[in-house]
């Protein structure tokens, strides 16, 4: 019989298990899903290992956050495709040269300033938002262009 | 002469006491960072993606970009320090998942970081995942399980890994060739 759930969305998981044993699985399916102390024991380390690791995470990224390194772009225009495209474009072009490194750098440097100053500045947000439109356009085309040849 | 060399020793000694120091500050708990994800950015840690496309979803556990590429670690606590073809399977999932919905290259190369369950001791392994068109058969051999249809249902690789299963009697009973 075929079961459906939600609309028929594998998880990751439930196809991971597969690469287990078979057999575990379609048990699971005919018996229920049955664990034992063992696996529930591991289960739970498991568990308690991913929230600290997710904390960790959280951690990481506040430090990140912290030593400014989310500017301008992410203040202007949100986390939004235009601003991946300038970030892609920074790690692609930028970073790679000695110049680049220096502009990334510079940017570093002065943006949590200008980003302190643009706050309370809603129209001038307005305005350089729409003049890092076609920038980041502009930086997305050329990412598009250097990933071309990227394989499946 | 002998000035000379304490001062050059006194100073080498300084550097090395920077750098470690150095390395200390910047890793903050990420040290086990493999060196091709030591200037990574975390992109995405704990979230959800789903592939409308290929009716797949997600949770991946941290993604890192850098040159505008996405990497994925998957983090597991065992006793053992290995990757097993599950874990493989999970993080290829999770790679047509977000490359469906982020829209920027992810790449075939993944980590498994292990953490010793009762040491505590972390160690990053590197694995490569599957393609789409393995990850779909997978999907189908799935559905032929599901619906009762499979000839031949694969046992786990070695007996060792059948400890704790909850099946196990009823998988020697019926196939034979596991030890209760």
């Amino acid at each position: 019989m075929k079961r459906k759930r939600g609309r028929d969305y594998v998880s990751a998981s439930e196809l991971a298990r597969l690469g287990f044993c078979e057999r575990q699985v379609a048990f699971d399916d005919l018996l229920g899903l049955t664990v034992t102390r063992s696996q529930q024991e591991a289960r739970d380390r498991g568990d308690c290992g991913h929230a600290a690791f997710h904390e960790e995470g959280v951690r990481i990224a506040q430090a990140s956050v912290k030593k400014g390194r989310c500017f301008i772009a992410t203040l202007v225009l949100g986390d939004c495709d235009d601003t991946r495209a300038l970030r892609t474009f920074r790690d692609l072009f930028l970073r790679r040269s000695f110049v680049g490194r220096r502009i990334v750098f510079a940017y570093y440097r002065w943006s949590p300033m200008l980003c302190g100053w643009l706050g309370g500045r809603p129209r001038c947000q307005r305005m350089l938002a729409r003049a890092l439109r076609p920038v980041a356009r502009l930086a997305a085309m050329l990412v598009r262009q250097r990933l071309r040849p990227q394989d499946d | 002469m002998t000035e000379v060399a304490i001062v050059v020793a006194i100073g080498l000694l300084a550097a090395i006491a920077w750098g470690r120091l150095g390395r200390l500050r910047r890793g903050s708990g990420e040290s086990w960072r493999p060196l091709a994800l030591r200037h990574a950015e975390l992109a995405f840690s704990e979230q959800t993606f789903r592939s409308h496309r290929y009716g797949l979803v997600a949770r991946l556990d941290r993604a890192y970009r850098q040159d505008g590429t996405l990497t994925l670690v998957e983090y597991k606590t065992r006793r053992f320090f290995v990757v097993y073809r599950s874990d493989v399977i999970e993080l290829s999932v999770q790679r047509i998942a977000l490359s469906e919905v982020i829209g920027e290259p992810v790449s075939i190369d993944a980590y498994v970081l292990v953490q010793h369950a009762t040491t505590g001791k972390r160690r990053v392994l590197p694995t490569q995942l599957l393609g789409l068109d393995e990850v779909l058969a997978l999907k189908r051999r799935r559905q032929v399980i599901m619906e009762r249809r499979a000839v031949r249902l694969m046992p786990a690789r070695s007996t060792g890994l059948c400890v704790g299963c909850a099946h196990l009697c009823r998988c020697q009973d019926e196939f034979g060739d596991r030890e209760v």
